[in-house]
């Protein structure tokens, strides 16, 4: 009984972390123009310039990285 | 409120799941703060995440494994146990379907398996996954390979330590996110706690535990081939312990030697200047307990554990279940009752193969004149003449036996783990609130 529950809790953190992890997957994968809501669209385009400074100073790097 | 926060058992159990849930997703929380790198792609992010998740969990092994007892406390060591080979399961599945996802996404990708050629961030993670490959193997088939406790929890460390440390090399070369300042700081501030746990068990515990030694006063044969290992403190006081805890014993070597094993103390909680241990002969090292010689030096690490009858201070009286060697803890609990007058009514429910291997059986009897202690045997096969109990510890027997305001009690199982599961299921039967029955399943390795 014990190590059933315990079973449970697994299999369901689990299912949390996957689903936090889809989820995560989705919100970096938004429409562009989602991100854009609220910023100065004169002043940004698409593309990288939108996160300007932030990004990392190889935005290369970034982009094209493969594991 | 936060008296129920504080004191409730599953508030605090439900707690430490809230937190092993965060402490898994912080890191990836953390990418949040940071606008995303644009069009990589869900499946590519989503196998990002997995990564970072399992790399997280991998860390958080070494926490559940550290022997912490404010978490210990919460659910018992065999359970956590069980907990951390389960969700390293879980972490190992999330870090082969990581690079899975990149390979069917991108298969030129798969030119990063060709080991010699392949940049450093991927030999890295091809080292990583092995570690940790080899390290569940081992570990779910140690004994079908038959390689000895020993060398396997050793090589069970370093493996984690590869597996952790290679794991986190890849991420920082990959470079995904891991050149955003906080990420950095975050993983940095993990792996360094990794580390310092790994550490405290392997090396600072056992330097303490060297600092308050032991000596080795006898060996007693009981029956069921058991040994009494009697210990006596050298140069302190030794410790005194709750009835049914363990402690983790070194015999004759070196604390740092990680040659330790888990034994249940079956003396009295209230005396620490004579610790005694009952061992069966049943695997590689207690079988050599026998020849240990009088004088031989130990180390004690504990005590640990929450199969005892001390946290159940309100509890009208007790049931006691032990099946052979499971009646070590029981046996602490009712000689620490006795010699607290304990007024409650014990009734023990022991099993064993047959008459003569019921071990303490002659001390027990004595017991019946100090505490409410009323026993019942359950020799596989009675002898000629016995009129008693025979045969299993089943649903019927314990209905003969047990009170029916069935709440009244606490209700204590040590045994065989199979015997456990079966008794558990038959005192959910018979309506036995679940929260009442505790078990302890003496095999940890």
């Amino acid at each position: 009984m014990r190590y059933n529950i315990m079973l449970q809790i697994v299999v369901s953190t689990t299912l949390i972390l996957v689903g936090a992890g889809t989820f995560f997957a989705w919100l970096q994968n938004r429409p562009q123009l989602d991100r854009l809501e609220g910023h100065d669209r004169e002043n940004t385009t698409l593309g990288t310039e939108l996160v300007g400074s932030q990004i990392p100073s190889n935005p290369v790097e970034v982009t094209t990285a493969i594991p | 409120m936060q008296r129920l926060l504080m004191h409730n058992p599953i508030a605090v159990a439900s707690l430490w799941i809230v937190a092993y849930l965060l402490i898994s997703l912080v890191p990836l929380g953390v990418l949040l703060l940071y606008p995303a790198p644009p069009g990589r792609g869900f499946w590519l992010e989503f196998s990002v995440a997995l990564g970072f998740i399992g790399l997280a969990m991998m860390v958080l092994q070494f926490v559940l494994t550290a022997r912490v007892n404010r978490i210990e406390s919460s659910y018992g060591i065999d359970i956590l146990l069980q907990f951390h080979r389960y969700t390293s399961l879980a972490a190992f599945l999330m870090v082969l379907v990581h690079p899975m996802i990149v390979f069917i996404n991108d298969p030129s990708t798969l030119e990063l398996l060709n080991f010699p050629e392949a940049p450093w961030r991927a030999r890295m993670a091809v080292i990583a996954v092995l570690a940790f490959l080899i390290m569940v193997v081992t570990t779910i088939w140690r004994q079908p390979l038959k390689i000895p406790y020993e060398p396997w929890r050793a090589l069970h460390s370093i493996l984690a330590l590869v597996a952790v440390g290679f794991g986190f090399g890849h991420a920082l070369g990959v470079g995904y996110y891991m050149s955003f300042f906080w990420k950095v700081v975050l993983w940095s501030a993990l792996i360094l706690v990794a580390l310092w746990l790994i550490l405290y068990v392997r090396l600072v515990k056992p330097w303490l535990t060297m600092k308050r030694p032991y000596r080795v006063e006898a060996v007693e044969p009981q029956r069921g081939d058991v040994w009494t290992l009697v210990l006596r403190p050298v140069g302190h006081e030794g410790f005194s312990f709750q009835p049914g805890q363990f402690a983790w014993l070194t015999l004759g070597v070196h604390p740092i030697g990680m040659r330790e094993h888990p034994f249940s103390m079956s003396s009295s909680g209230d005396r620490p200047d004579r610790l005694e241990f009952g061992i069966k002969a049943l695997g590689d090292f207690t079988r050599s307990i026998q020849t240990i010689k009088p004088g031989t030096k130990a180390y004690l690490d504990g005590p640990y554990g929450v199969f005892t009858t001390e946290r159940y201070w309100d509890s009208a009286g007790f049931i006691l279940i032990a099946g052979g060697i499971g009646i070590t803890p029981m046996y602490s609990m009712l000689i620490t009752a006795a010699e607290r007058q304990d007024d409650r009514p014990f009734l023990l429910i022991y099993s064993a193969s047959s008459w003569e291997d019921f071990t303490y059986r002659e001390e027990l009897e004595a017991l019946k004149d100090n505490i409410d202690l009323t026993i019942v045997y359950v020799p596989r096969h009675g002898h000629e003449g016995w009129d008693g109990e025979t045969g299993y510890v089943d649903q019927d027997l314990l209905e003969r036996y047990i009170p029916l305001h069935r709440g009244s009690r606490q209700y204590l199982i040590c045994a065989a783990p199979v015997m456990m599961d079966a008794v558990e299921t038959a005192l959910f039967d018979l309506e036995v609130p679940i929260t009442h029955v505790h078990m302890e399943h003496f095999n940890l390795a």
